[in-house]
C-alpha cells in the first residue's frame, strides 16, 4: 500500500476507505485492550507509516474516541452495580463544605491556592447545606430504551426495564422493592431475617432469596422465576387474599384485577432477553406486546380496536428494530399499520 | 488548529486571584454534587473514588484563570475527572502515549488534551455522536463506555460481564464502527 493521499469525496474509493476505517477501529480496540504486545505496537506504527490514508483515518477514530467525554449524560444508560450501591446509601459522601476544604488544602499544598486559604470561612457559610441525612427510600427510573442494573447494600441486583419506575427501601426488618411502571430482575441476597417484598399492581411477590424476573403491564402483572422459591400473594386486605408459590422455571400472570393465571412453564432465555436488548415473546397479548416496545421508543404505538389487544403474537426482534417488528405483524396479522407524523396505530384491516 | 493554552493562576496579581476563587467556589457549590453523581456511575464507589477525581478536577481549575470564559464548566470538570481516572490506568496512559508519538510529529494535538479551543470546539460533532450512541445497543454502550470512560481492559470488562475477550473487541469495533459512520455521513462523505 503506497501513501496515496486518497480523496475522501471519491465514490470510487470508499470501499478502500471503509477497509482503512475497519482496519482503524481493529487498531483502536487493540490499543486499549490492556493486551497489546510489542509486536502489535510495532505493527500499528507500521500500519501509520504506511499510508496518510491510514494515519487520517485512525487521527479521526482517535477524535470521535476523545470527544467521547463530552457528550451530554454519556455515563447514563449504563450503571454498574456498585455505583448506585454507594448511592443508595451515601450520595453525597463527605458533603459540600468538608470536599471544597480538602480541594483548597490540596491546592494549597501544591502551591495553587496560595491566597486563597483565608477565604474558607466564608465558604463554608456559603455551602451550609445538609445533604448528609440517612436515605431509607429512594426512588429509581429509566428512561426510554435505558436498561439499568442497580445493586442494593444487601448485595441484592436488579436490572430495570426500559421506561422503569421503582422506589427501593431498605429497613432493619424488610427489604422493599414497589414497582410503579415496568418491570425489573431481581436476584436478591439470601437474608432470612430479613424478607425482600416486591410490590407490583394488584400483587406483592415476598423471597428471602432468589431470582425472579417481575413486568407490570398494562393490564397484568407476570411473576417468572428463575430459581429459588418465590410467594406470590394478592394485595387484599382480608385473609382470602390468593397465594401461590412458584419455583424454578415457573411463571404466573395476576390480572389487574386480582385474578391468578395458571402456573406455566417458561423459557429463561425468551423472557430474559431485554437484558440483552432483545425482545421475545411466545403466544403473548399484542396489548403486552405494545406495551414493551413503547418502553424504547418516543413515537408511541397504540391500538386502535380493543379486541386486537388480546390478539396473539409469537416473534422476536431487537429493540432497535421494532418497525420490523411491525412490519412483520402487518405481514401475518389481519391489521394494518397506520402512520403519521405524530402516532403509529394498528388497526384491524378491513379486507 | 489554534491552540490558546491556559494560563497559571499563580502568575496573576492578587486581586484577579481573589475573583478567580470566587468563580471556583461558585463552580463548586454548583457542581461538585452533580460531578460527583456523574463520577459514581462511571467509576461506582471506586477505586478511584468519584469524590477524589472531582476534588482533582477542581483543584485543576483552580490552576486555571480562564475558568470565567468556559461556556460549559460542568463538561469541562467531568472530562478532567474522567481523564484521572483513566490516567491512573498503565494500559491507558501506555496507549496514549504511543498515539500521541505517533500523530504528534504531524502536528496534531496531543492525545486527550483538554483546552479551551476542545472545550468550545464544534457542538455540531458532539450532537452527531449524540445521535449516533443513541442506536447503539446497551451492549455496545456498555463495552464502549467501560473502555473509553472507565478505561477497563477487555479482562475487566470479561470478568464483569462474562463475555469473552474476543466478543468484548468485535462488540467496541462496532460501535466504533456506528460512530464513524454517523461522522463520516455529517462531514459529507456519504
Amino acid at each position: 500500500m503506497t501513501d496515496s493521499g486518497t480523496s475522501e469525496t471519491d465514490p470510487a474509493m470508499r470501499p478502500r476507505r471503509d477497509a482503512i476505517d475497519a482496519q482503524a477501529r481493529e487498531w483502536m480496540s487493540c490499543l486499549y485492550s490492556g493486551e497489546i504486545t510489542e509486536r502489535e505496537r510495532a505493527g500499528f506504527q507500521a500500519w501509520l507509516a504506511e499510508s496518510a490514508d491510514h494515519r487520517a483515518a485512525f487521527r479521526m477514530l482517535d477524535d470521535l474516541w476523545t470527544s467521547l467525554d463530552r457528550v451530554p449524560d454519556i455515563e447514563n444508560g449504563w450503571f454498574e452495580s456498585s455505583a448506585v450501591a454507594s448511592n443508595f446509601t451515601t450520595p453525597f459522601q463527605g458533603g459540600l463544605r468538608s470536599g471544597w476544604r480538602t480541594v483548597l488544602r490540596t491546592a494549597a499544598k501544591a502551591g495553587i491556592a496560595a491566597g486563597l486559604v483565608a477565604s474558607i470561612a466564608a465558604i463554608a457559610t456559603l455551602t451550609t447545606l445538609n445533604l448528609m441525612g440517612r436515605v431509607d427510600e429512594r426512588q429509581f427510573a429509566t428512561t426510554l430504551g435505558e436498561v439499568r442494573t442497580l445493586g442494593l447494600t444487601d448485595g441484592s441486583q436488579l436490572v430495570m426495564r426500559a421506561d422503569t419506575a421503582i422506589v427501593a427501601g431498605m429497613s432493619a426488618e424488610e427489604r422493599s422493592v414497589t414497582i410503579e411502571r415496568g418491570g425489573a430482575y431481581f436476584d436478591v441476597t439470601k437474608d432470612e431475617d430479613r424478607p425482600f417484598v416486591v410490590s407490583a399492581g394488584a400483587v406483592d411477590i415476598r423471597v428471602h432469596g432468589t431470582a425472579f424476573d417481575v413486568l407490570k403491564g398494562p393490564s397484568s402483572v407476570t411473576v417468572s422465576v428463575t430459581h429459588g422459591r418465590v410467594a406470590v400473594s394478592e394485595v387484599a386486605e382480608d385473609s382470602g387474599a390468593q397465594s401461590v408459590e412458584l419455583t424454578g422455571g415457573q411463571q404466573v400472570t395476576v390480572a389487574a384485577d386480582g385474578t391468578f393465571g395458571a402456573i406455566t412453564e417458561f423459557d429463561p432465555k425468551r423472557v430474559l432477553s431485554w437484558r440483552d436488548g432483545r425482545l421475545s415473546y411466545f403466544n403473548a397479548r399484542l396489548e403486552d406486546i405494545i406495551a414493551d416496545v413503547n418502553r424504547y421508543r418516543t413515537l408511541k404505538i397504540g391500538i386502535e380496536d380493543a379486541a386486537l389487544e388480546d390478539l396473539r403474537i409469537t416473534t422476536m426482534f431487537r429493540v432497535e428494530h421494532t418497525d420490523q417488528m411491525l412490519a412483520g405483524i402487518e405481514a401475518t396479522e389481519p391489521v394494518t399499520i397506520v402512520r403519521s407524523p405524530t402516532s403509529i396505530t394498528i388497526r384491524r384491516r378491513e379486507d | 488548529m489554534n491552540l490558546r493554552l491556559l494560563k497559571p493562576a499563580a502568575a496573576e496579581p492578587p486581586t484577579a486571584r481573589t475573583r478567580h476563587s470566587g468563580l471556583v467556589e461558585r463552580l463548586y457549590r454548583d457542581h461538585w454534587k452533580v460531578l460527583c453523581g456523574r463520577l459514581r456511575k462511571v467509576f461506582g464507589s471506586g477505586p478511584p473514588e468519584p469524590e477524589d477525581l472531582a476534588q482533582t478536577a477542581f483543584e485543576k481549575l483552580l490552576e486555571y484563570t480562564d475558568a470565567a470564559r468556559l461556556d460549559d464548566p460542568a463538561s469541562f470538570l467531568f472530562r478532567i475527572a474522567i481523564n484521572a481516572g483513566r490516567d491512573r490506568r498503565r494500559h491507558i496512559v501506555r496507549a496514549k502515549a504511543l498515539i500521541e508519538a505517533q500523530l504528534a510529529p504531524e502536528g496534531l494535538e496531543p492525545v486527550d488534551q483538554i483546552t479551551p479551543s476542545n472545550v468550545y470546539e464544534t457542538r455540531e460533532r458532539i450532537a452527531v455522536t449524540e445521535r449516533a450512541l443513541a442506536s447503539l445497543t446497551p451492549k455496545q454502550r456498555e463495552v464502549l463506555i467501560r473502555s473509553r470512560l472507565k478505561g477497563e481492559t477487555f479482562e475487566q470488562i470479561r470478568d464483569a460481564r462474562g463475555w469473552s475477550k474476543a466478543d468484548i473487541s468485535r462488540t467496541l469495533q462496532a460501535a466504533l464502527g456506528v460512530l464513524q459512520s454517523a461522522m463520516r455521513e455529517y462531514a459529507g462523505h456519504d
